[in-house]
């Protein structure tokens, strides 16, 4: 029995299952990002012009968005503990500067200094940005 | 954190991958506790310790690496 629960625990932190899991990650991303750009074409080319097609299109949007929420959760529960830290820390550098970032530029927008309008959409890419930059850095640093 | 573990790796004549076999960690989760670049969890270090059959504290001391 021992030895069973052995070997799904070591499963669940094999290269294989961290795989299978990213995968999955990938795929509800994928598929929310899809959403999220549908709808926005779709409303700006006029296709969805009704309100409950747009209504049932950021429904989607967000059943996907949770989908990629609870497979990354159980990617991160199921990782191994120091790829778990890495993770987790690049997630608060990229939600911090998403936060003080977008603040910032807020500030700016508002007050006249800088002419791009849309905040959300450098809030958005500061973030993504910066967790990226935090992993690959996290991995170089335990290396 | 300094610790004894790549030492006592050796002298059990086992690798990195086969010790975070053992363990239930990546490889490169047990090459960065030996160089002293990331600590182990509680549950880790007794597993750890459980292996090489000693305490916690006769493979880690809080000195710096």
């Amino acid at each position: 029995m021992n030895t069973l629960k052995q070997a799904l625990i070591h499963d669940c932190h094999s290269p294989n299952h961290s795989r299978k899991h990213r995968r999955k990650i990938l795929g509800w991303a994928f598929a929310w990002a899809l959403s999220f750009v549908g709808i926005f074409l779709g409303y700006r080319v006029e296709v969805l012009d009704q309100s409950w097609m747009l209504w049932t299109g950021a429904l989607l949007s967000l059943l996907f968005g949770m989908g990629m929420i609870r497979s990354y959760l159980t990617y991160l529960h199921h990782a191994d503990e120091m790829i778990r830290k890495i993770e987790i820390d690049a997630m608060a550098t990229a939600f911090g500067a998403g936060l003080v970032g977008g603040v910032g530029y807020w500030i700016l927008q508002r007050t006249g200094e800088v002419a791009y309008q849309d905040t959300f959409n450098i809030c958005l890419m500061l973030m993504c940005f910066t967790y990226m930059v935090s992993v690959i850095w996290g991995y170089t640093r335990y290396q | 954190m300094k610790n004894r573990l790549k030492e006592l790796r050796s002298e059990k004549g086992i690798t990195q991958a086969e010790l975070g076999q053992k363990l239930l960690v990546s490889r490169q989760t047990i090459n960065a506790i030996e160089k002293g670049k990331f600590d182990p969890s509680l549950p880790l270090a007794f597993r750890i310790a459980r292996l090489f059959n000693l305490a916690i504290e006769d493979i880690f001391s809080d000195e710096a690496p």
